[in-house]
C-alpha cells in the first residue's frame, strides 16, 4: 500500500513539466518511504537481536552440557579401559605364577592366548641376557625394545609391531624376577572395550594418547601433538585433564574431553563433532528466525498502513498546495479526521480560502493598476508629445519675433509632427468680420484666402464662437490626391479674446479624439501667446524706436531752449551788471538795490539752466567723462577755498580730514571735483553756524568721501527724493546753487561707479557720503 | 597787433541785436572805437573789408542762421584778407564738447554767453595780446 502510495508520487512527480514549480516537494517520495524504514528498522532490530542472543544462550548451554557430557563419557571410558587391561593383566599374572612353577614356557604362552583371545601374541623375554626365551602368535623379533616395555610394567604400553614399520601394538608387560610377560593386545578388541559411548551421538571418536602426547592407533601414530591444534589447547599436561572445542580429524569443529589414567599410563579422549549436538540450538534458530521475520512481515504490513495513513492526507495536502503553487487557488483538502492533520488540513483549507480572497483582489487591483498604467502611459506619451511640440513652439516663439515668419514655421511644425494633411493658420483682421490666412503647412490655402466670421465654412464658425469643432466625412479636397478623412479648428483665444484659428485636416479618421483634442488646444494657447507675443514685441520695438526718438528731439530740445533762455540773460545780466558798474552812470542804493536783484536772478535762472541741461546729459548718457589719475589733495584744496568763500559771511567753521598720504584715485577729476563741491554748497546752504566738516577714508579698493554738516537736517520723507529731481529746491535764494546738485552728484557718482547716500538727524546735522572705486570704472574712457 | 585799443577794429558776428549791442558797449567802455556788427558770416566776407580797413578781431557767434560759426571760420581762415585776425567764438553753447571742437578747428577764444561783464575787459586785452582764452561760464 504504502509502495503504491510512493509510486503513485513519483509517478506524479515525475509527469511534472515544471520542475522548479516543484522543487520544494522533492521530499515528498521520501516521507513515507523514511516511516516504512523506521517502522521495519523498529521491527527486525530487536526480534533479531533477541533472535541472536537466545541462540547464542542456547547454544552456550548445550556446549556446556556436551562438555558435561564428554566429561561423564571419559571417565567411563577410564574405567571400562582400566577393568579390561587388569583382567588382561590378570591373565598373564596367572601364566607367570605358573612358569614360575616349571610349566613348559611355550605352552603355557600357547595356553594363556587360547584362554584370553584379547591377547595377539605372547613373548617371554630375559631381561638380564635380552633374549626372547618364548613366543607365540605374532612373532617376536629383535627389533622391538622390550625394555621399554619392562620398564612399564603394569601399564597399558605401544610397541611397534615387528610388521611394519608403521603399526603399533598396545601391549601389556608383567614382570617377575628377571623375566618379562609380554601380552601384545588386539586393537579391535580394545577399541571395543572403549568404543562403547553411552549419550554420545554419532561420529563420537574415543583417542588414547601417550605420555608424550602421542595419539595412537591401530593405523599407527596419527598427529603429533605439538602439531596438532586442539591439543594444547585442553591438555594442561599429560597428566591433566580438561574439555575443549577444536577442529577435527577432518576440520570439522568438534569438542573432546580428555582424561589421563595414572594407572594405564595412558591419555584417553572422547571427541564429538560439535554439529551433532547443536542441533536442536539450531532448530531452535531457525524457528526464532522464522518467527522474526514473520513478525517483520505483519510490522510491515502494519507500518505500511499507518504510513498510508500519515502519508496520505500529507501527500493530498502536498498536492493541493503544489496546485495551489501553480496558482489553482480553488483547491481543497478533503480530509474530515479529527487528529493533528485534520486540524492542519482545516488551517490549510481556511488558509487557502484567505488566500483565494486575496489574490482575488490583489488580481483586481493589479487589473486596476494595470489599466491605471496604460491610461498614464497614454497620457504620459500625449503629454510628452505635447510638451515637445509645445516646447518646439515655445522656442520657435522665442526666437521668431516676425509674425508671418513665426505663423508660417508653427504651421510646418505642427503639420509634420502630427503627420496632418494640413495646418493652417487664420487670423481674424481688424474688422474682425474675416479670418484671413495667414500661414499652412501646404504653403497655400486650401480654402479661401478671407473666410466670413460666421460664416459656413468650419474656420467661420470656430471664428464666430470660439470652441473647437470636429468635422468627420468623407471629404475629397478637389485637386487632392489623399481623401480628408475629418478636419478640426481651434480657436487661438487670448484673454477671451479670439485671435484667429488654426484649422488641421487629417487623412486618418481616428484623429482629433478627445486627448489630441487636449494637446491642440495647449498648442493653440501657445500659437495666441506666440502671436500676442510677437505683436507685443513689434509695438516694443516701435515704441522703443520711438522713445529713442523722443530722446533725440528732447535732448536737441534742451540744448535749443537751454541756448534760447540764455540769449535773453545775457542781456539780463549783462546789462545789469554794466548798470550796477555804473558804467552808464551813478546808480542810486534803490536803484542798486533793484538792479543786484535783476543780476543775480539772472546768474540763478542760469544756473538752473546749466545744471538742466547737465543733468538731462547725464539722464540720455551723452554726459562727456574720461578718467585720468587723480590729484585729490589738488582737487580738495580748490574745492576748500571756493567753499571758505562761501562761508565768509556765516559763522561756520570748515575742517577738512584727509589721511596722508591722500589715496590714490584713477577717476573723472573734473566730475569729482563737481560732486565734492556739490555737496559743500549744498552744506553750506542750510548750515549758518557751526561747523561743516569734510572726511576722505580709505576702505578696500573704494576711497569714501563724506561731508558733515550741523545744519538743520533733512526730514525723514525728504530724504528718500532728496537725489531726484530738484529735490531740495526752495526757491533757491544761495548764491548761484541750483536745485539739481545733488540729483547731478548722485547721477555723476554712480557713472563713475560709486555710492551716494545721505544720513541725517533733524537739528542735529546731516551727512552726504559717497564712495568711489579707486580703480577706473567700468566704461569710463581714460583720458589720453 | 595795435595794443592801443582806440585803433582796434573789431567785428561781431551775432544775429541777436541785443547782445550785439551788450558787447559793442563794453568794447567802448575799453575805449574800442571801431565796432562793426554783421549778422552772419557771408556778410563778414561781403563786406567787412569794404568797411573796415583792417579786422584785429572777430567775435564770432557759433548760432548763427544759414551757416554755423565754425563754417564761417573755415571760409574766415581761407581768405587771406582774414589771416592775422582774431577770431573768439562766443556762444551760449556751453558744452564742453564745443568748446573742444572750438579748440581743434582754430579759434582764437571762447567766451560763454552771458557775457561776464566783470572779466571780459581782460579777456579781450588777453585775446588782442595773442592769448589764447577759453571760458566757459
Amino acid at each position: 500500500m504504502a509502495e503504491r502510495a510512493i509510486r503513485a508520487i513519483k509517478t506524479y512527480l515525475f509527469s511534472q513539466s515544471s520542475p522548479q514549480a516543484f522543487a520544494p516537494l522533492g521530499m515528498r517520495g521520501g516521507l513515507g518511504k523514511t516511516l516504512l524504514i523506521a517502522f521495519l528498522l523498529l521491527a527486525i532490530v530487536p526480534l533479531s537481536l533477541l533472535a541472536f542472543f537466545t541462540y547464542h544462550q542456547i547454544e552456550r548451554d548445550s556446549q556446556a552440557r556436551l562438555g558435561s557430557l564428554l566429561e561423564d563419557v571419559v571417565v567411563l571410558k577410564e574405567g571400562d579401559l582400566r577393568a579390561w587391561f587388569e583382567a588382561r593383566e590378570r591373565a598373564l599374572s596367572l601364566a607367570a605364577v605358573a612358569l614360575e612353577e616349571g610349566v613348559d614356557s611355550g605352552q603355557m604362552l600357547v595356553q594363556t592366548q587360547a584362554l584370553e583371545p584379547a591377547f595377539v601374541g605372547l613373548t617371554l623375554v630375559g631381561l638380564s641376557q635380552g633374549t626372547t626365551i618364548a613366543s607365540t602368535g605374532v612373532p617376536a623379533t629383535g627389533a622391538v625394545d622390550w625394555r621399554s616395555v619392562g620398564d612399564n610394567h603394569g601399564k597399558l604400553v605401544f610397541v611397534r609391531a615387528p610388521g611394519g614399520p608403521g603399526e603399533l601394538l598396545p601391549a601389556i608387560g608383567y614382570r617377575w624376577d628377571d623375566r618379562l610377560l609380554v601380552g601384545l593386545l588386539s586393537w579391535d578388541l580394545l577399541e571395543r572395550a572403549i568404543s562403547a559411548s553411552p549419550g554420545l551421538g554419532e561420529g563420537a571418536t574415543t583417542r588414547l594418547v601417550t605420555e608424550e602426547g602421542q595419539i595412537v592407533s591401530q593405523a599407527g601414530q596419527f598427529l603429533p601433538s605439538a602439531e596438532a591444534g586442539w591439543a594444547p589447547g585442553f591438555l594442561s599436561g599429560p597428566h591433566g585433564q580438561g574439555v575443549a572445542r577444536y577442529p577435527g580429524e577432518d576440520g570439522i569443529p568438534v569438542m573432546g574431553a580428555y582424561l589421563w589414567s595414572p594407572r594405564l599410563g595412558v591419555g584417553i579422549i572422547v571427541e564429538q563433532p560439535r554439529n551433532a549436538l547443536a542441533a536442536p540450538a539450531e532448530n531452535l534458530t531457525a524457528l526464532v528466525i522464522g518467527a522474526t521475520l514473520v513478525v517483520a512481515l505483519m510490522t510491515a504490513a502494519i507500518a505500511a498502513v499507518v504510513t498510508r495513513r500519515i502519508t496520505r492526507p500529507i501527500i493530498q495536502l502536498t498536492e493541493t498546495a503544489a496546485w495551489m503553487a501553480r496558482g489553482d487557488l480553488n483547491q481543497r483538502v478533503p480530509i474530515v479526521r479529527k487528529d493533528e492533520i485534520g486540524v492542519l488540513a482545516r488551517v490549510f483549507n481556511h488558509m487557502a480560502a484567505e488566500l483565494r480572497v486575496l489574490y482575488g483582489s490583489l488580481e483586481a487591483k493589479v487589473a486596476e493598476r494595470t489599466a491605471q498604467l496604460e491610461e498614464a502611459n497614454r497620457n504620459s506619451r500625449y503629454y510628452i508629445m505635447q510638451l515637445s511640440i509645445s516646447a518646439e513652439v515655445a522656442r520657435v516663439a522665442s526666437s521668431i519675433r516676425e509674425l508671418d515668419q513665426l505663423l508660417d514655421t508653427v504651421a510646418t511644425l505642427i503639420g509634420r509632427a502630427f503627420e496632418l494633411k494640413s495646418a493652417s493658420i487664420y487670423l481674424l483682421d481688424e474688422t474682425g468680420r474675416r479670418a484671413v490666412w495667414q500661414a499652412g503647412s501646404a504653403g497655400v490655402p486650401l480654402t479661401d484666402r478671407e473666410l466670413q466670421v460666421d460664416g459656413p465654412s468650419l474656420v467661420g464658425q470656430v471664428a464666430a464662437h470660439g470652441d473647437r469643432r470636429v468635422l468627420r466625412q468623407d471629404l475629397h479636397q478637389e485637386g487632392s490626391a489623399a481623401p480628408v478623412a475629418c478636419e478640426m479648428a481651434v480657436p487661438l483665444c487670448l484673454r477671451e479674446q479670439i485671435l484667429g484659428v488654426l484649422y488641421l485636416q487629417s487623412e486618418r479618421p481616428e484623429d482629433f479624439g478627445d486627448d489630441d483634442q487636449l494637446v491642440y488646444r495647449s498648442l493653440a494657447d501657445q500659437i495666441a501667446i506666440a502671436i500676442e507675443n510677437a505683436r507685443v514685441y513689434g509695438l516694443e520695438r516701435e515704441t522703443i524706436h520711438r522713445l529713442r526718438e523722443l530722446d533725440e528731439i528732447q535732448a536737441e530740445f534742451l540744448v535749443n531752449m537751454s541756448h534760447a533762455l540764455r540769449t535773453p540773460l545775457n542781456s539780463i545780466i549783462g546789462f545789469s551788471r554794466v548798470m550796477l558798474k555804473e558804467l552808464d552812470g551813478p546808480l542810486s542804493d534803490l536803484q542798486r538795490a533793484d538792479l543786484e536783484t535783476i543780476h543775480d536772478s539772472g546768474r540763478q535762472l542760469l544756473g538752473l539752466i546749466n545744471d538742466m541741461l547737465e543733468l538731462s546729459q547725464l539722464e540720455l548718457g551723452v554726459a562727456p567723462f574720461s578718467a585720468s589719475e587723480v590729484d585729490l589733495e589738488e582737487i580738495l584744496e580748490g574745492v576748500m577755498a571756493t567753499t571758505q568763500a562761501l562761508v565768509r559771511n556765516k559763522r561756520v567753521r570748515l575742517t577738512m580730514d584727509v589721511p596722508v598720504p591722500a589715496p590714490s584715485l584713477f577717476t573723472d577729476g573734473q566730475r569729482l571735483r563737481q560732486v565734492i563741491l556739490a555737496l559743500m554748497s549744498n552744506a553750506v546752504k542750510y548750515t549758518d553756524e557751526g561747523s561743516i566738516r569734510l572726511q576722505i577714508a580709505e576702505t578696500d579698493g573704494a576711497v569714501k568721501i563724506s561731508v558733515s554738516d550741523t545744519g538743520a537736517g533733512i526730514p525723514r520723507v525728504e530724504r528718500e527724493r532728496i537725489f531726484a529731481n530738484g529735490g531740495q529746491e526752495e526757491g533757491g535764494d544761495g548764491a548761484g546753487g541750483g536745485g539739481f546738485g545733488l540729483a547731478i552728484s548722485k547721477r555723476v557718482v554712480e557713472r563713475l561707479g560709486g555710492e551716494i547716500w545721505v544720513e541725517s538727524e533733524e537739528g542735529v546735522g546731516s551727512t552726504f557720503t559717497f564712495t568711489l572705486p579707486c580703480d577706473p570704472a567700468a566704461g569710463l574712457p581714460a583720458r589720453g | 597787433m595795435a595794443q592801443n585799443l582806440g585803433d582796434v577794429n573789431v567785428l561781431i558776428v551775432e544775429d541777436s541785436v541785443r547782445n550785439y549791442a551788450l558787447l559793442a558797449r563794453l568794447l567802448s567802455f575799453m575805449g574800442v572805437k571801431q565796432t562793426e556788427w554783421r549778422r552772419s558770416g557771408w556778410q563778414v566776407l561781403e563786406f567787412a573789408r569794404d568797411v573796415l580797413p583792417q579786422v584785429d578781431l572777430i567775435l564770432l557767434d557759433i548760432h548763427l542762421p544759414e551757416e554755423d560759426g565754425y563754417k564761417v571760420l573755415a571760409r574766415l581762415r581761407e581768405d587771406g584778407r582774414f589771416r592775422d585776425t582774431r577770431v573768439v567764438a562766443v556762444t551760449a553753447d556751453v558744452s564742453d564738447v564745443n568748446l573742444s571742437r572750438a579748440k581743434a578747428v582754430g579759434f582764437d577764444g571762447f567766451l560763454a554767453k552771458p557775457i561776464n561783464v566783470d572779466l571780459f575787459p581782460d579777456q579781450i586785452r588777453r585775446i588782442l595780446s595773442g592769448e589764447l582764452v577759453w571760458d566757459l561760464g
